[in-house]
């Protein structure tokens, strides 16, 4: 296995900024050291190169890479490296100087792994995959690289819930939770090395397994519009599905980011899926069922985690902490626990209402930072529409107490371009605000009014796959920049700070979450016309997105301002989640209900 | 509660020379905190553990002299302060040496004086006769050079305001490798300036190149305060 040697480390970092990030060697990594291993063990042991393609303090937050590091890792024959993109200064030294992306660990250059697995969280980090494939000397396109023995490509994670839009360039796509399959797979790859199978042999081997979805083994036909007239076979891909989290105890040594991480944190996650149903969510249905992790063996493992990485803070992690059977008790008994060693605690999804206000109370513990609301939308019609169940009335009692209680920080999300929204839905917005600086007007001392800041951030709705909202047009960028300049005007000047997320981003992860196989090509073309880290703001450029699906000839309106045919068959159809198209069409016909009766 | 304070000397080489100061305090805080050392806390809603660095050393430059100060509510020996600390840290950022502090001394940042630097200089090819500023040099060894050409720009250079003392060891066995051993001035108090050490690695590879030279390692050495117009190490005062 070749392997960048230290003089060429040297040379490439040189004014890199934060080099740290790099380095390796960090606390508690777990791959196995190479250079203790006999050719004999190189050449029988799987090599893993687990993927990220955003920066290291992006991808050391994320719990998925350490959950599958450790799973890996804990195997004598399989050893997992990190890598992740490297930030652009370095990519222009790895160019120019002809050096291949490496791993941290070992620094073994990319291509000499036996498999890449990319960890794909949101779609716009699709050209960063691209563009470590390319900077690993790897040719985009499976097709292209059937001859080649290794790395065999694979990619999982959120973004690629539908993989369609980056099937050409990934052998096999792993849809679901990761834990138990990639052990599967990884014994069939190893017979793969050890036996000098074929490739073919391999991708038949796992496509038997729930979750394993083989991009060659799937056609795609079109009516002459671009919608989807057949997709063959009829066989669906089954999520996988890890039945009882307490399988696998919570990552208890993570490996120490040497760089703080942006999420600088002990994470442990309490609960997978949830319950609540909202429309707009994709993770609310994709990560169904809703399973919980036992809190009375999750103090322990917290504790030790805490004991053996260092931090100061946990963050209990779920889609909907307030939801958690066991969330009193966890945090009492945790803090209880850990009383001398003063660690804070975060709950990052924490619904906020009276009651759990307390909780909310107990873990500030007298810092009082801020309050998040997610109520989403402005009026109770629309909360309906989008079954969120918040209401107006408790959300402001509840930011009433927060107000005497000392609290002088409010955060706020709402969505705009949701379906059936009407007028009065937009103007809500910032009366939703007027209303809570009067009531801190009516509660904080008039002396510390002056602190009180409310934070407003506003989001272009995206339709996504599996929801059931899936099937309706995105509202267009002029009108949701409009909608949006409405809600600034009429909000007030002193107290409130807001945000708004650019529209022309939301069109195209719409289109490249909802794309087709045809839309990989525009992914393609934007990659090599130099998009990249699409998720930063300072990088994303509308302008080569359009251009590229242009030039693929694909009508990106297509895909983000049609109101999908309920009957269509679309693209993600051979996906199955576990909920059927009915109940998804079902919620939209409630939604459209709630619409028409009003 | 027992209180004490310790100082302690690490080292950061290879890739650790990679982290700046504020990620290196990180990663020692979170490493005592895994060897349960329980040091003391600010007060004040953010408490913060009370450790005082050296001057941060530039990033990309290996040191073997770093220093610290913490606050510790505890009672523990140096030994184990140091034995408990490695377990939880990479030996290529590692404590070299701590001392329990048991008299009253300034911080680091205000005492230490000065920093020595090493680098090591190699000839580049066998030819050491060469053509500068219109004269023709020709010399027979790097001593030579050294002696004749380096020193000479050194001290004609504005470095020179900023060094205290430049040592050259000549290697006995190989006529080709020479160690420079520049101390800098930390902090003004004469006449001086700063010592810049990015700079000064500039002129020097600079100079170097000029001569037919290489400058091949260099590194922080070690770190020196003022006692009765005698250096010390920041250790041999406490």
């Amino acid at each position: 296995m070749k392997t960048l040697g230290y003089n060429d480390f040297e040379k490439v970092l040189e004014n890199v900024l934060k080099p740290g990030r790099y380095i390796g060697n960090e606390f508690a990594i777990k791959s196995k050291n190479i250079s203790e291993l006999s050719e004999s063990e190189k050449n029988s042991k799987v090599f893993f190169a687990l993927a990220f393609p955003d920066i290291y303090e992006v991808g050391m937050s994320n719990l998925g890479m350490q959950i599958l590091y450790e799973i890996i890792n804990s195997h004598d024959d399989f050893s997992a490296e990190r890598v992740f993109s490297p930030w652009i200064d370095l990519e222009e030294n790895l160019r120019k100087n002809k050096i291949k992306l490496f791993s941290l660990e070992n620094k073994i250059f990319l291509d000499e792994f036996d498999i890449i697995g990319f960890s794909i969280q949101h779609e716009m980090q699709y050209t960063n995959v691209l563009n470590m494939l390319d900077l690993a000397n790897l040719n985009l396109r499976s097709s292209k690289r059937a001859k080649l023995k290794k790395p065999i490509i694979c990619a999982g994670g959120p973004a690629v819930i539908n993989p369609l839009p980056m099937a050409p360039f990934i052998d096999f796509f792993v849809i679901g939770d990761g834990e138990e399959i990639i052990i599967k797979i990884l014994e069939i790859l190893k017979q793969y090395k050890l036996e000098n199978k074929e490739k073919k042999w391999f991708l038949s081997q796992i496509k038997k397994f729930d979750g394993v979805f083989i991009p060659s083994s799937y056609k795609f036909y079109y009516y002459d519009d671009g919608v989807v007239k057949e997709i063959k076979p009829a066989s669906k891909v089954k999520k996988a599905v890890l039945k009882d989290l307490d399988k696998y105890s919570i990552v208890k040594n993570p490996v120490i980011a040497n760089i703080a991480p942006i999420h600088d944190r002990f994470v442990c996650e309490i609960m997978r899926g949830c319950f609540r149903g909202c429309r707009f969510c994709q993770a609310g249905f994709t990560y169904r069922p809703v399973r919980s992790r036992d809190p009375e063996n999750l103090v322990q493992q917290c504790l030790e985690g805490i004991e053996n990485s260092g931090y100061d803070e946990i963050s209990f992690l779920s889609l909907s902490s307030a939801d958690y059977k066991g969330l009193n008790f966890l945090i009492n008994s945790f803090l209880d626990l850990s009383k001398n060693k003063k660690i804070s605690i975060s709950l990052p999804s924490l619904r906020l209402d009276s009651f759990t206000l307390n909780i909310a109370e107990i873990i500030q513990s007298g810092r009082k930072t801020g309050l998040t609301f997610a109520p989403e939308a402005g009026t109770q019609r629309m909360r309906d529409i989008i079954n969120k169940n918040i209401s107006q009335e408790e959300m402001l009692k509840c930011i009433k107490v927060a107000f005497e209680k000392g609290w002088e920080k409010v955060k706020l999300y709402f969505m705009i371009g949701l379906p059936f929204e009407q007028e009065e839905d937009i103007l809500a917005i910032p009366d939703t605000v007027k209303e809570i600086i009067l009531i801190a007007k009516d509660i904080m001392p008039k002396n510390k009014l002056g602190r009180l800041n409310i934070n407003l951030s506003i989001n272009a709705f995206c339709p996504k796959p599996f929801t059931p909202f899936q099937w309706v047009a995105q509202d267009s960028i002029e009108s949701l920049n409009e909608k949006f300049l409405i809600i600034k005007n009429k909000l007030p000047k002193r107290y409130v700070t807001v945000s708004w997320s650019n529209p022309q981003k939301s069109k195209i992860e719409c289109a490249l979450s909802r794309g087709s196989l045809k839309v990989a090509d525009a992914v393609e073309d934007a990659f090599k016309s130099g998009a990249k880290f699409d998720n930063w703001s300072e990088f994303f450029n509308f302008d080569i997105w359009q251009k590229s699906f242009e030039k693929s000839k694909i009508n990106l309106d297509f895909f983000t301002d049609r109101n999908f045919d309920i009957n269509e068959i679309l693209p993600w159809d051979f996906i199955d989640i576990n909920i059927s198209k009915k109940f998804l069409q079902n919620e939209f016909k409630k939604a459209q209900d709630i619409a028409v009766k009003q | 509660m027992e209180e004490l304070k310790i100082r302690f000397k690490f080292k950061k080489v290879a890739e650790f020379k990679y982290l700046s100061h504020l990620e290196t305090i990180r990663l020692i805080l979170m490493a005592i905190a895994r060897a349960k050392i329980k040091v003391k806390y600010s007060q004040g809603f953010n408490p913060k553990p009370k450790i005082n660095l050296s001057f941060p050393v530039p990033v990309g430059l290996p040191s073997l002299a770093e220093y610290a100060d913490i606050d510790i509510c505890e009672e523990i020996n140096s030994k184990d302060f140091k034995l408990l600390l490695n377990k939880q840290l990479n030996d290529k950022m590692s404590i070299i040496e701590a001392k329990i502090i048991n008299n009253i001394v300034p911080s680091l940042m205000a005492d230490i004086e000065f920093c020595s630097y090493n680098f090591k200089i190699k000839k580049l090819n066998k030819n050491l006769s060469l053509k500068y500023e219109n004269k023709e040099y020709n010399f027979n060894n790097i001593k030579e050079i050294i002696n004749n050409k380096i020193i000479d720009d050194i001290n004609k250079s504005d470095f020179i305001n900023s060094i205290y003392k430049i040592d050259f060891v000549f290697d006995e066995n190989n006529n080709d490798i020479v160690y420079l051993n520049i101390f800098g001035y930390t902090k003004l108090s004469k006449n001086n300036k700063i010592f810049k050490f990015n700079d000064f690695l500039k002129y020097i590879k600079f100079l170097s190149n000029n001569n037919n030279l290489v400058v091949e390692d260099y590194f922080k050495k070690e770190a020196y305060v003022l006692r009765e117009n005698i250096l010390k190490t920041p250790l041999e005062i406490v």
